[in-house]
């Protein structure tokens, strides 16, 4: 059909939000690279397909991501993808601050959710 | 009816964390959904869905990490038919644990006229003999 395949789109929003986690207290998280401290877990996403996107030379989709909602220790990512101000595609993520080391979630610390709260939607 | 369908891993499934990427999961499915809606539904004698059939939205969870191994195994069933949308839900098994759910809402589509069309006869009927029994 020449469209952008819908499980791409899965990896656009990822990128966005691995550029935010990477500036995030404690970084991309354990099991990489052996950074010890903290991890998360993608626990659900849920992706509207809005309209097509057709390849073109030069296409270059936007997505803009913000915290929808925090818990003790998982937050809500919700996400909005536009071509040139249209927008294509909504995601929504539910991230779980998560120990690799115990096995199970953990608490988000104090400079984790004062990170995430400022890009509280407005 | 279950559809079952046996999904190898490719090494570049894995991310730097060193589990199936997440988004790789959608594309595990897809193969799943493909292989019934376009390949098994043209077998049956029913190529329509092969026309334009756009998905409206998906929802995954992941329940636990898959590292690369064996072939994970997909059960599909059809979980809903509307007049002009269906929904496909899925578990992906791992080693006999289940390691995802999800659930696709698919919309055939006229690629002509740009705009969804209704569900016909030939597709309901297809798609409820894969309706999972409540």
């Amino acid at each position: 059909m020449g469209h952008v395949n819908h499980a791409r789109y899965l990896t656009f929003f990822e990128d966005a939000r691995m550029e935010l986690l990477a500036r995030s207290p404690h970084g991309l998280g354990d099991s990489v690279r052996g950074h010890e401290g903290g991890g998360y877990i993608a626990a659900r996403v849920a992706v509207d397909y809005v309209a097509p996107v057709e390849f073109r030379p030069g296409l270059t989709l936007r997505v803009r991501t913000g915290v929808a909602k925090i818990g003790t220790s998982s937050w809500t990512l919700a996400g909005e993808m536009d071509d040139d101000g249209t927008v294509v595609a909504r995601c929504e993520v539910v991230m779980v601050a998560y120990s690799y080391e115990q096995g199970r979630p953990r608490p988000l610390d104090d400079d984790e959710r004062a990170y995430w709260e400022t890009y509280e939607a407005q | 009816m279950k559809y079952i369908y046996h999904s190898p891993l490719r090494w570049s499934d894995m991310d730097a964390y060193g589990h199936v990427n997440n988004a790789r999961f959608l594309t595990l499915y897809e193969e799943a959904r493909v292989a019934l809606f376009f390949t098994g539904a043209r077998q049956m004698g029913l190529t329509s869905f092969e026309d334009g059939i756009v998905i409206a939205r998906h929802e995954i969870d992941y329940v636990r990490p898959v590292d690369y191994g064996d072939p994970v195994r997909i059960e599909m069933w059809v979980e809903e038919i509307r007049h002009s949308r269906f929904t496909i839900a899925y578990e992906l098994i791992d080693r006999e644990v289940v390691a995802s759910r999800a659930r696709s809402v698919c919309v055939p589509f006229n690629l002509e006229f740009q705009r969804p069309r209704r569900i016909s006869e030939a597709e309901r009927a297809f798609l409820a003999e894969w309706m999972a029994p409540a």
